[in-house]
C-alpha cells in the first residue's frame, strides 16, 4: 500500500478514535452542555496554546442509539497575532460527527455515519519572522520518543459522508510574500477501508481561489466554480481511479503577463492491474487567452485545447502517448498577427524507465495547421547534473506557397514583390546534453531541400532550380560547421539584363568555431564548384567549364580585422560582348585574400587585398580592334598597395610583347593624397609600332566638338572649334621601361629600342628612347602635356645617328621641306633635331611658339642627277661627272614661329666650293628665299645664285656671291662670324642630348 | 660677224667677268651703342609680347594664338652694340638662336630687323 495511503488511513483511523472516546465520556459523565463545554474546554486549554471558544457542545447517545452524535456550535480558535487580518484562526459555525457506536463496539470497524461541517473559517498567516497564528498546539517537551515497534492493523473504515460547505479561507505569508484565498468551499467525501482494499469518492466545489506571490514576477490568479469528482477502488492487485476536474473560469497575472480560460474539464481514467498500469486522461478547455505585456506585447487566444494522453506502464517500461490539439489559436505580437485561426497538433509517443533516466521519442509530430514536423529522438539522465538528449526532425515537401500565407500581415511587406513557386522541405537531428549543469550541443545537422524552385522578384530577377539542397553538420567536439550545397542545375535571371545557367553545382563550406561567431570568431572557408556555367547581360555573354571557387574568411574575436580568402579555378573560360568583343581563356587561377578594418577610410585599407591571378592562352576579338589579342600566359598579383605584374606574354597583332613591373602607391592615390607610381618593363621580341597604332587610333576619341574656351581673348583672331584631344591623366607617375628588340614603324625595321616612356601628373614623356634600323641608330626625347583643351604642348628631341638620307626622308618626309636639298644627296648622315610647339585642341600648331632646331652632318656624299642639280650645275658652271662626291656638309637650322632659317653651310665637291643658306616661311605655298655662293671652282669665277619662290615656280638669279668669305677667318665679317657661333650653339645644344650610349654605339 | 658686233660681245664678256670675278663686299653694321637699361620691361607689337630681364633672361606669349602671360615661353639675350641674340632654350634640350640688328632703341621703342633678312623689321612699343 502506498505509504500516503497508509498515513491517511492512520490519521483518519485516530481522528474517529478520538471522537469515538469523547463520545463515550459523554456518555459516561457529561450528559449537559454546559458541562461537556466546560470540560472540552479544559482539555483544549491542556493542548492549545491560544483560547477557544465554543458555544455549545451538545452530545446525544440515546435519541441516536445506535449512532453517537456529538454537535459543536461556534467553535473557534482565538490568537490575536501582529499583522493578522483576524484574531480568528479559525472557526466553525456548526459542525455534527455521527459514529455507529455498535459497529465500532461490536466489531471494532469504524462507521461514521457523517461528519457535516458547515459554515467555517480560517484565517492562516505567517509573520516576516516566519512565525505563525496557526501554530497553536501544545508540545509536550518531557515526552519520551516511542521507540518501540508496533504491529499495528487498520480497523476497517467506513466513511459514510463527509461533507463540508460555505468554508472561506485566507492565507498571508509575509516571509514568502504570499498570500491566498478561498470561497465557499464544499466537499462531499465517501469511502471505505476493508483489509487491504480501498474505495472512495470526492466531490468538492469552490466558488473561487485567489492567489498571489510578491517578488520579482508577482503572480496572481483567480480560480472560480472548481468541481472535483475523484472515485476509485485499491487493493494489492487491482485498483482503478477516475476522477474529473471542471474549472469554470481561471484568471492569472504574473508579471506583465495575463492569462485566461473560461472552461476546463480534465478527466482521468487509470487502473492498476497486477502491477501493470494503465491510464488516460483529457483536458478540453473552451477558449484560452494569454497576453503579455512589455517592449513586445504578445496575446494569444485558442478557441479549444485539447491534451490527451495514454500511458501505460509495467514492470521497468512506461509507454505514453500525450496528445495535444489546439484550433482558433490566433497570436498578435506587437499588434501584428502572427498566427491567424490557426490549428495546432502536438503527438509524443515516448517510452521511459520508472526513473525516467531514459526517455525515448519516436514517430513524434508536431503541427502547424497542415505541415508536420516529424519528431523521434531520446532523453538519457543517468543524474540530476547530466543529460543528454538526441532529437531527429523531418518534414515532408511543403508547398511555399501555401507555407508563405503563414507569414503574418506585418511581415509580408517583405514578401513584397516576391512570387515564388515549389516546395520545401527540411530535416535535420541535434545532438546534446547537459554535463556539469551547462547545456551543450555535441552534434546538429540540417538540410533543407527544395523542389521545383521558381522565384521571381521584382518582376525583374529570376531564380529557377529543379532541384536543389543545403545540408548544415556542426561538430561541437571540435565547433565545426560543415555543409553542403547541391543543385541539379540553377537558372538566375535579371530581366532583360542578364541571365546565368549553372549545372550541375556542388558547393563545400565549414565554419570552424561555429558556435563563437557571434562573438566575433570566424574561421570559415567554402568550395562551389560547377560542372558548367552559362551567364550572359545584355549582350554579354560568360561560358566557363569546371569552375571552382574557394572562399575562406577567418578573424579571430570581435575587434579582430576578418581576414577573407578567395580563389577561383577554372579550366575554360568564354565570354563575350554581343559583336563587340569576345574573350576566352584556358586555365584560370584567381586567388585572394582580404582582411577587413572598419577603422580605415577609404575602401582599399579597409580590405587591404591580396590578389594573385594566373591566366594562359587567353584570346580577346573585340571590334574596337581589327584583329585579335593573344595573352599566352599572364600572372599578376596586388599585395599591400603594391600591384605586380609578374610576368605576361601578349600576342596583339604582328607584336609580341610582356609586361612586367609594380603599380604603386594606389592608397595615396585613392586618398589623392598622392600620385599613382607604376614602373613597367616593356620587353618585346617584335613589335609593329603602326599596327599598334592603327589599332588603337581613334580609340575613346569623343565626336562631340566644343567651341573655344569662353576666357579666350576677344583679341584671338583666329579662334578655334575646341576638339576633345587626348589629356594626359593628372595623378599618375607611370614609367614603362621599354626594351624591344625589333620593331617596325611605317615599313622600317628597328633594332634594340629602349627607352622610357613615363606618364607624370598630366606630362606624358617618351625619355631617351634608342634604337636602330637598317637606316640609322636612333634615339628619340619627346613630351606632351595638357595644361588645358586649347593649349598643348609637344616637344621632341630626335637624333638619327648613320642614316641613310633617302631613308631618313621617307621615314621623315617633313625632313624635305624643312631642308629641300637633302634630297639632292645620297649617303650617311648624322641627323639631330629638337622641337617643341603648343597646339589648339585640333591639334593645329600655335605657330608662335614654334622653335625648333637641326643639324645635318654627312660625309662623302654622293650628288643625285636631277633636274634641279643639272639646272643649278649648269648655272654655276658645275664640271658634272658620272659620280658627284661631296666631301662633307654640316647643316644647321632653326625654326622659329613660320619662319626657317638655313644657316649658311659648305659643300666641298671635287674642286668646287659652295655655301647655301636661306630662309623659307612655313606657309601655304612654303615660300622660300636660298642663295648659293660658289666660293671655289676652277674658273677664275665667283657665282652667286638666288633660288626663291617655291617649289611648284622656283626661280633661279645669278647674282653676286654673298658667302665668300664665311669659312675665311681673316676676311669674314660681323655677321659672318657670329653666325659660325649661332651654329656651333645649334650643333653642340643638340649633341648634348645624345646618350653616352648612342654615342658609343656611333 | 661683223667686227662691231665682235667688240659688242667683248664688252659684255668683260661686264660679266667683272661682275662675277669677286663677291660684292656686304654692307656695314650700324655698330651703335645703346642703354641697355631701356630694354628692360615688357614690350608689346599687336598681339605680341616679349619681356626682357637684367639677368639676361626674357619670355615671350602671342595672346592672338592663345598664349597668356602666365604660360610665356622663357629665352636667353644679350646685346651687344647693334647686335641682339635671343636663344630660345626648348624644355627637351636645343636651343634656337634668332640673330636682330637694333636700329633704334629708347625707353619706349624697340626696333630691329632680322640679321640674314633685313626685310623682316620689328617694331615694339614699351608696356612698362
Amino acid at each position: 500500500m502506498k505509504r500516503w495511503i497508509k498515513a491517511g488511513a492512520i490519521t483518519l483511523a485516530s481522528l474517529l478514535t478520538l471522537i469515538i472516546i469523547t463520545v463515550g465520556i459523554a456518555c459516561y459523565l457529561v450528559f449537559t452542555p454546559a458541562r461537556l463545554t466546560s470540560i472540552v474546554n479544559k482539555v483544549a486549554a491542556k493542548y492549545l496554546t491560544c483560547e477557544m471558544q465554543a458555544v455549545e457542545i451538545d452530545l446525544t447517545l440515546f435519541s441516536s442509539f445506535p449512532d453517537v452524535a456529538l454537535r459543536l456550535t461556534d467553535v473557534a480558535l482565538i490568537n490575536p497575532t501582529k499583522g493578522a487580518p483576524s484574531d480568528t484562526v479559525a472557526a466553525i459555525a456548526q459542525c455534527e460527527a455521527v459514529l455507529d457506536i455498535k459497529e465500532l463496539l461490536g466489531s471494532s470497524s469504524i462507521v461514521l455515519r457523517r461528519l457535516h461541517l458547515k459554515g467555517g473559517e480560517a484565517n492562516l498567516y505567517i509573520k516576516e519572522d516566519g512565525t505563525s497564528n496557526f501554530m497553536v498546539f501544545a508540545t509536550d517537551s518531557t515526552a519520551e520518543e516511542d521507540t518501540t515497534s508496533t504491529d499495528f492493523t487498520l480497523p476497517d473504515l467506513d466513511i459514510q459522508e463527509i461533507t463540508a460547505s460555505d468554508i472561506n479561507v485566507t492565507y498571508r505569508d509575509e516571509e514568502a510574500g504570499q498570500q491566498a484565498s478561498i470561497e465557499d468551499f464544499a466537499l462531499t467525501l465517501n469511502g471505505q477501508l476493508k483489509g487491504k482494499q480501498l474505495k472512495g469518492a470526492i466531490k468538492s466545489s469552490l466558488q473561487q481561489v485567489t492567489v498571489s506571490m510578491e517578488g520579482e514576477m508577482p503572480i496572481s490568479a483567480t480560480v472560480s466554480d472548481v468541481a472535483l469528482k475523484l472515485n476509485g477502488t485499491m487493493d494489492n492487485t487491482d485498483s482503478k481511479v477516475g476522477g474529473s476536474l471542471t474549472i469554470g473560469n481561471i484568471k492569472a497575472t504574473a508579471a506583465d503577463i495575463e492569462a485566461g480560460i473560461e472552461a476546463l474539464a480534465w478527466q482521468l481514467d487509470g487502473s492498476i492491474k497486477d502491477s501493470y498500469l494503465t491510464a488516460t486522461t483529457t483536458l478540453d478547455t473552451k477558449p484560452i487567452a494569454i497576453s503579455m505585456g512589455g517592449e513586445s506585447p504578445l496575446s494569444a487566444t485558442l478557441a479549444t485545447a485539447q491534451f490527451e494522453a495514454e500511458a501505460q506502464a509495467g514492470g521497468s517500461r512506461i509507454f505514453l502517448i500525450p496528445t495535444f490539439e489546439a484550433k482558433g489559436v490566433n497570436v498578435t505580437m506587437d499588434k501584428e498577427q502572427m498566427l491567424s485561426e490557426a490549428e495546432i497538433g502536438i503527438f509524443a509517443p515516448l517510452t521511459t524507465d520508472t526513473a525516467w533516466q531514459h526517455i525515448g521519442i519516436s514517430e513524434a509530430g508536431i503541427s502547424l495547421n497542415e505541415y508536420i514536423i516529424t519528431l523521434s529522438g531520446g532523453v538519457h539522465i543517468p543524474d540530476t547534473s547530466t543529460m543528454d538528449a538526441y532529437l531527429h526532425f523531418e518534414t515532408e515537401y511543403w508547398d511555399i506557397p501555401s507555407l508563405l500565407t503563414l507569414v503574418p500581415d506585418s511581415y509580408r511587406n517583405l514578401l513584397d514583390g516576391i512570387r515564388i513557386k515549389g516546395s520545401t522541405a527540411l530535416r535535420g537531428s541535434i545532438e546534446g546534453g547537459m554535463a556539469n549543469g551547462e547545456m551543450a550541443i555535441s552534434k546538429a545537422d540540417a538540410t533543407l531541400g527544395l523542389s521545383r524552385l521558381d522565384l521571381l522578384y521584382n518582376d525583374s530577377i529570376a531564380l529557377q532550380s529543379r532541384a536543389a539542397n543545403l545540408a548544415v553538420t556542426y561538430t561541437g567536439s571540435n565547433d565545426r560547421a560543415v555543409g553542403s550545397i547541391e543543385a541539379s542545375n540553377l537558372d538566375v535571371a535579371m530581366t532583360g539584363l542578364a541571365e546565368a545557367q549553372l549545372e550541375e553545382v556542388k558547393g563545400d563550406f565549414t565554419f570552424r568555431r561555429a558556435m563563437h561567431i557571434a562573438d566575433g570568431y570566424i574561421d570559415a572557408e567554402a568550395q562551389l564548384a560547377t560542372d558548367r556555367l552559362i551567364a550572359s547581360m545584355n549582350t554579354m555573354s560568360l561560358f566557363t567549364q569546371q569552375p571552382v571557387i574557394n572562399l575562406a574568411m577567418k578573424a579571430t574575436g570581435a575587434k579582430a580585422k576578418p581576414v577573407y580568402d578567395i580563389s577561383l579555378h577554372s579550366d575554360t573560360l568564354h565570354a563575350a560582348m554581343g559583336s563587340l568583343a569576345a574573350a576566352s581563356t584556358g586555365a584560370l587561377s584567381l586567388d585572394a585574400q582580404a582582411s577587413y578594418d572598419e577603422a580605415a577610410t577609404d575602401l582599399l585599407a579597409q580590405w587591404n587585398p591580396r590578389v594573385n591571378v594566373e591566366l594562359h592562352t587567353g584570346h580577346i576579338a573585340t571590334s574596337m580592334l581589327t584583329m585579335p589579342v593573344d595573352i599566352p600566359h599572364i600572372e599578376f598579383d596586388y599585395t599591400d598597395g603594391r600591384f605586380t605584374i609578374n610576368d605576361s606574354r601578349i600576342l596583339l597583332g604582328n607584336s609580341d610583347f610582356a609586361l612586367r613591373g609594380d603599380v604603386t602607391n594606389i592608397d595615396s592615390y585613392l586618398n589623392e593624397t598622392g600620385l599613382l607610381k607604376a614602373e613597367l618593363d616593356f620587353t618585346s621580341a617584335y613589335t609593329d609600332v603602326t599596327q599598334i597604332m592603327d589599332l588603337v587610333s581613334g580609340l575613346g576619341a569623343s565626336d562631340s566638338t566644343e567651341v573655344a574656351e569662353e576666357e579666350a581673348l576677344p583679341s584671338q583672331q583666329n579662334p578655334v572649334e575646341e576638339d576633345d584631344p587626348f589629356m594626359v591623366p593628372l595623378g599618375f607617375d607611370v614609367r614603362l621601361n621599354t626594351n624591344i628588340q625589333s620593331a617596325n614603324v611605317n615599313g622600317f625595321s628597328f633594332d634594340d629600342i629602349a627607352g622610357n616612356v613615363t606618364v607624370k601628373d598630366g606630362i606624358l614623356v617618351l625619355e631617351e628612347m634608342g634604337f636602330t634600323s637598317d637606316a640609322a641608330r636612333m634615339q628619340l626625347t619627346a613630351m606632351y602635356k595638357s595644361p588645358r583643351k586649347d593649349h598643348l604642348f609637344v616637344g621632341f628631341d630626335f637624333h638619327l645617328l648613320d642614316i641613310e638620307i633617302d631613308e631618313l626622308i621617307h621615314m621623315i618626309p617633313d625632313v624635305d621641306s624643312i631642308v629641300p636639298m637633302l634630297s639632292a644627296f645620297d649617303g650617311e648622315a648624322e641627323f639631330h633635331l629638337a622641337a617643341e610647339t603648343y597646339l589648339h585642341s585640333n591639334y593645329d600648331p600655335k605657330l608662335s611658339t614654334l622653335r625648333a632646331a637641326g643639324a645635318i652632318e654627312g660625309k662623302d656624299l654622293v650628288v643625285l642627277d636631277n633636274e634641279t642639280f643639272d639646272q643649278i650645275a649648269s648655272l654655276l658652271m658645275f664640271e658634272k661627272k658620272t659620280k658627284n662626291v661631296v666631301d662633307s656638309i654640316n647643316v644647321e637650322l632653326s625654326v622659329f614661329r613660320d619662319k626657317v632659317t638655313l644657316f649658311p653651310f659648305l659643300i666641298a665637291m671635287d674642286d668646287y666650293k659652295a655655301v647655301i643658306g636661306g630662309r623659307h616661311n612655313i606657309d601655304n605655298d612654303l615660300s622660300f628665299n636660298y642663295h648659293i655662293s660658289l666660293t671655289d671652282c676652277p674658273l677664275p669665277v665667283r657665282l652667286g645664285l638666288d633660288v626663291n619662290g617655291t617649289l611648284d615656280d622656283m626661280k633661279f638669279k645669278l647674282v653676286p656671291c654673298k658667302y665668300a668669305h664665311l669659312y675665311n677667318p681673316e676676311k669674314q665679317n660681323v655677321v659672318q662670324e657670329r653666325t659660325l657661333q649661332l651654329k656651333k650653339i645649334i650643333s653642340e645644344s643638340l649633341k648634348d642630348n645624345v646618350k653616352p650610349q648612342a654615342k658609343r654605339m656611333e | 660677224m661683223t667686227t662691231k658686233k665682235a667688240a659688242l660681245l667683248s664688252l659684255s664678256f668683260l661686264f660679266i667677268m667683272a661682275a662675277f670675278t669677286g663677291c660684292i663686299p656686304e654692307e656695314p653694321l650700324p655698330m651703335v651703342e645703346y642703354d641697355i637699361t631701356d630694354l628692360y620691361g615688357k614690350w608689346e607689337s599687336g598681339t605680341e609680347y616679349y619681356e626682357y630681364f637684367s639677368d639676361g633672361s626674357g619670355l615671350c606669349w602671342d595672346v592672338g594664338d592663345g598664349v597668356y602671360e602666365d604660360e610665356a615661353q622663357e629665352f636667353t639675350w644679350e646685346v651687344d652694340e647693334s647686335e641682339m641674340i635671343h636663344i630660345h632654350k626648348m624644355e627637351m634640350g636645343g636651343d634656337v638662336p634668332m640673330y636682330y640688328i637694333i636700329t633704334e632703341l629708347t625707353p619706349s621703342t624697340l626696333k630691329y630687323y632680322d640679321a640674314y633678312n633685313k626685310a623682316d623689321t620689328y617694331s615694339f612699343i614699351k608696356v612698362y
